[in-house]
C-alpha cells in the first residue's frame, strides 16, 4: 500500500490545507470566543496531521509490499456505471421518472449484469413501475413526471 | 410498577395494526438483506431510509430496527447454506455452520441460529428497557465538557476497532467532522463552506452521503468480482435442535448474549466484533478447542446470540445519551433529526410512545423472526440464486430515488454520486467509512460542545480535565490512542484487524 499511501495522503493534506487556509474567512474568533470559522479550522489541521502521519508512515515503510489495487478494476464498467448515474440525475426532470428509471434499469441489467435484452425489458419495466406505486402512489412522494407528464 | 405500565403503553404502541405492517416489513426486508450478500445492514437501512420519511417517527424507526435486527437474522442463513456471510457479523457462523451443513446439518444449525438469536434479541431487549431510564437520568446531569468526552471517545473507540489502519480511520473522522461543519453555523446563523449554492445551505446531508459511500461505492466495488452463489445442495431437515445440541450450546448462548450485548453498548463495538469475540470465547472455554472449525454446534450458537445481543445493545447509547455506538445507528439517529426528534436523555420522557413503542416492537419483531425463518428457509435460499447482474441496478436505482426524494432536489443526487465515487476510492485506498459517518452526525454536536465548553471555562481547554467524568472518558480515549502504538498491543489490533477485514472481504 505504500505508493497509494503516499498518493492518498498528499490529497487529504492539500484538503486540509485548503479548509485550514479557507476557514479564517469565516471567522475564527479565540479559545474564549470561537467563531463560525472556529471548528472548521480545527478540523483542517486535524486532517492535516493525520495525513502527514499516514505519509511519514508510508514512507518508512520498507516492506516493500506492492498491492496492485486497480489490477482487478473493469474500467468500461466502473465508468459506464458512473455514467449511467450522471446521466439519470441529468435528465430525471426532463424525462420523468418512470421513463427515466426504465431506462436506467434497462442499459444496467443488460450491458453491465449482462442479461438478455428480455430480461433486462422485463426488469426496467416493473422495477420502474413498481418504485413509482411504492414512493409516488403509497408513500406521497413527488417524483418528477418530465414532458410526458408521467 | 411505573416500568410495567411503560412496557404496557410500549405494546398499545407497537401492536397499532400500521406499526406492526412496518415491523413485519422491516423484518421481512432485513432478512432478505442479510441473505443477500453484497448489501450490508448500514447501506440497506439508509436505502429504505426515503420510505420513512413519509411516515410518523415511531413507524420509521420501528421499521428500521427491523432491518437491523432482521439482517443479523438473515445473514446466517447464507453463512450456514453457502460458506458466504450475507453481512460482516455472520462471518464466523461460516466456520462451524457450513462444516454442519456439509455434515448434513444443516437444518439444526439453523435451528439453533434462529432460536439463538431469538433468545439473546429478547435478553438485550429486556436489559435495554431495565437499563435505558436510569442512564438517561444520569445523562441528563452531563454538560458540554461530558458530552465533548463522550463524543471523542466513540470516534477514537471506532477508530480504534476498525478493520483498517487505525491513523486512517481518525483522519476520515476528522474529514467526517469537517463535512459536518458545511451549512449554517446553529450557534450564529452564519453559512460556511457553501461556495454560494442553496443546497449546501443545509449542509451536507447525511442520506446522500451514507448512500452513496455504502450503497453505490459498494456497487461499484462489487463490480469487479464474480458473484456466485452455490447454494449447498443438501436438504434442509430436521429444524428443531436436538437435546444434546441444546446441552452443547447452552453455555455458548448465554455467554454470547452476556458478552454481545455489552460490547454492543460500547461505541464503535457492534455485531461484527461481538460475534468474533464470542467465538474466540467459546474456543477458550471449550474442553476440545481443536474441534471449532470441524462443526461445532457451540460454535454457531454462541457468536449468532452475540451478534443479536449486540443489536439491542447498540440503542442503549442513542436512546440515552444521543450517541450513535456505530454507523448504522448514526443512520437511525439521522432518521431521528428528519422527523425532528433529537435523540438524548431527554428522549424517553419526550417522546415515551417512540421509545417504548420502538422496543416492545423489537421484541415483536423477534418473535416474527422466529416464525419467519424457520418455515421460510427455502424460500431464501430461492433468494440466493437472483443474479447480482439484476440486483445491482435496483440497488443504483434506489440509491437515486432516496436521494432526490428526501428534498426534492436533483442536487442531492449528484452530491450521493460524488460520495458514491468517493465512498468506492476509499474502499480501493482502504480508508474505513464508519467513522467518517459517524463524525459527520456527530460533528455539528461537537462543535457545539466544545465551543460551549470553551466560552464556560472563559477559553481554557482545560475544562475538560477539570470535570471528573469528562476528565476520566477524556483519559480512557487517549489510553486508546496510546495503546495503538505500543508494539505487543499494537501486533495484537492488527492481527485482530486482519481478521476482521478477511472477513468483510
Amino acid at each position: 500500500m505504500r505508493r497509494h499511501d503516499l498518493l492518498s495522503s498528499i490529497i487529504f493534506f492539500c484538503v486540509g490545507l485548503f479548509i485550514v487556509f479557507y476557514a479564517p474567512q469565516f471567522g475564527i474568533g479565540t479559545l474564549s470566543k470561537p467563531r463560525t470559522g472556529f471548528m472548521p479550522f480545527l478540523t483542517g489541521f486535524i486532517i492535516c496531521a493525520f495525513a502527514t502521519t499516514i505519509f511519514i508512515q508510508a514512507l518508512l515503510d520498507k516492506s516493500g509490499k506492492a498491492e496492485k489495487i486497480w489490477a482487478r478494476v473493469k474500467f468500461r464498467k466502473l465508468i459506464f456505471s458512473i455514467l449511467m448515474l450522471i446521466a439519470y440525475a441529468l435528465l430525471l426532470v426532463r424525462l420523468g421518472f418512470i421513463i427515466n428509471s426504465f431506462i436506467l434499469i434497462l442499459f444496467l441489467t443488460h450491458y453491465m449484469g449482462s442479461q438478455s435484452w428480455r430480461k433486462s425489458f422485463l426488469c426496467g419495466g416493473l422495477s420502474s413501475i413498481l418504485s413509482y406505486l411504492l414512493f409516488e402512489t403509497w408513500l406521497k412522494a413527488q417524483l418528477p413526471r418530465g414532458i410526458f407528464g408521467f | 410498577m411505573n416500568l410495567l405500565n411503560q412496557i404496557l403503553m410500549g405494546f398499545g404502541v407497537a401492536l397499532e395494526p400500521l406499526n406492526l405492517l412496518f415491523c413485519f416489513l422491516g423484518v421481512v426486508t432485513g432478512t432478505l438483506v442479510g441473505v443477500l450478500p453484497g448489501l450490508g445492514p448500514t447501506a440497506s437501512i439508509s436505502l429504505l431510509l426515503p420510505i420513512t420519511f413519509h411516515l410518523s417517527p415511531v413507524t420509521g424507526v420501528i421499521m428500521l430496527a427491523g432491518i437491523y435486527y432482521g439482517a443479523m437474522y438473515g445473514g446466517s442463513t447464507t453463512s450456514i447454506l453457502v460458506n458466504i456471510p450475507g453481512e460482516a457479523a455472520s462471518v464466523v457462523t461460516c466456520i462451524d455452520g457450513y462444516q454442519m451443513a456439509r455434515q448434513g446439518r444443516a437444518g439444526p444449525a439453523l435451528g439453533m441460529c434462529a432460536f439463538g438469536s431469538f433468545i439473546a434479541g429478547t435478553f438485550s431487549i429486556i436489559v435495554l428497557m431495565l437499563i435505558a431510564p436510569p442512564l438517561a437520568e444520569v445523562a441528563l446531569k452531563f454538560g458540554p465538557p461530558e458530552y465533548f468526552s463522550l463524543m471523542v471517545l466513540g470516534l477514537t473507540l471506532l477508530a480504534y476497532l476498525s478493520s483498517g489502519p487505525m491513523i486512517k480511520a481518525l483522519l476520515m473522522a476528522g474529514v467526517g467532522l469537517f463535512l459536518g461543519t458545511i451549512g449554517v453555523d446553529t450557534l450564529t446563523g452564519s453559512t460556511r463552506f457553501t461556495f454560494g449554492t442553496i443546497t449546501l445551505m443545509d449542509g451536507v446531508g447525511l442520506v446522500p452521503v451514507v448512500m452513496g459511500i455504502f450503497g453505490i461505492g459498494e456497487v461499484l466495488e462489487n463490480l469487479e468480482v464474480k458473484i456466485t452463489r452455490e447454494v449447498y445442495t443438501t436438504k434442509v431437515k430436521n429444524l428443531l435442535p436436538s437435546i444434546q445440541d441444546w446441552a452443547e450450546s447452552k453455555w455458548a448462548l448465554i455467554r454470547g448474549t452476556i458478552l454481545g450485548f455489552f460490547l454492543g453498548v460500547l461505541p464503535g463495538g457492534g455485531a461484527l466484533i461481538a460475534s468474533f469475540a464470542s467465538y474466540a470465547l467459546e474456543k477458550k472455554c471449550s474442553k476440545t478447542p481443536e474441534k471449532f472449525g470441524t462443526g461445532m454446534i457451540a460454535g454457531v450458537a454462541g457468536p449468532e446470540a452475540a451478534n443479536n445481543s449486540a443489536t439491542g445493545g447498540a440503542f442503549v447509547p442513542l436512546l440515552t445519551l444521543g450517541i450513535p455506538a456505530n454507523a448504522v445507528m448514526a443512520v437511525m439517529m439521522g432518521a431521528l433529526m428528519i422527523h425532528g426528534i433529537q435523540p438524548g436523555p431527554t428522549l424517553i420522557d419526550q417522546y415515551p410512545d417512540l421509545f417504548w413503542g420502538v422496543i416492545t416492537s423489537m421484541y415483536i419483531g423477534n418473535a416474527m423472526l422466529l416464525i419467519l425463518n424457520l418455515p421460510l428457509i427455502g424460500i431464501w435460499v430461492q433468494v440466493l440464486r437472483v443474479p447480482y447482474g439484476i440486483l445491482f441496478p435496483l440497488i443504483m436505482l434506489f440509491c437515486l430515488i432516496g436521494a432526490y426524494t428526501m428534498k426534492n432536489n436533483v442536487s442531492d443526487m449528484f452530491i450521493m454520486i460524488i460520495f458514491g465515487i468517493v465512498g468506492y476510492l476509499m474502499r480501493k485506498y482502504k480508508y474505513d467509512a464508519p467513522p467518517l459517518v459517524l463524525a459527520l452526525v456527530l460533528g455539528p454536536m461537537m462543535e457545539e460542545s466544545v465551543r460551549k465548553s470553551l466560552l464556560m471555562s472563559g477559553g481554557s481547554p482545560f475544562i475538560f480535565f477539570e470535570h471528573p467524568i469528562s476528565a476520566i472518558i477524556l483519559l480512557i480515549a487517549i489510553l486508546m490512542l496510546v495503546s495503538s502504538l505500543i508494539p505487543g498491543l499494537k501486533r495484537k489490533r492488527e492481527k485482530i484487524e486482519k481478521i476482521v477485514s478477511e472477513g468483510e472481504s
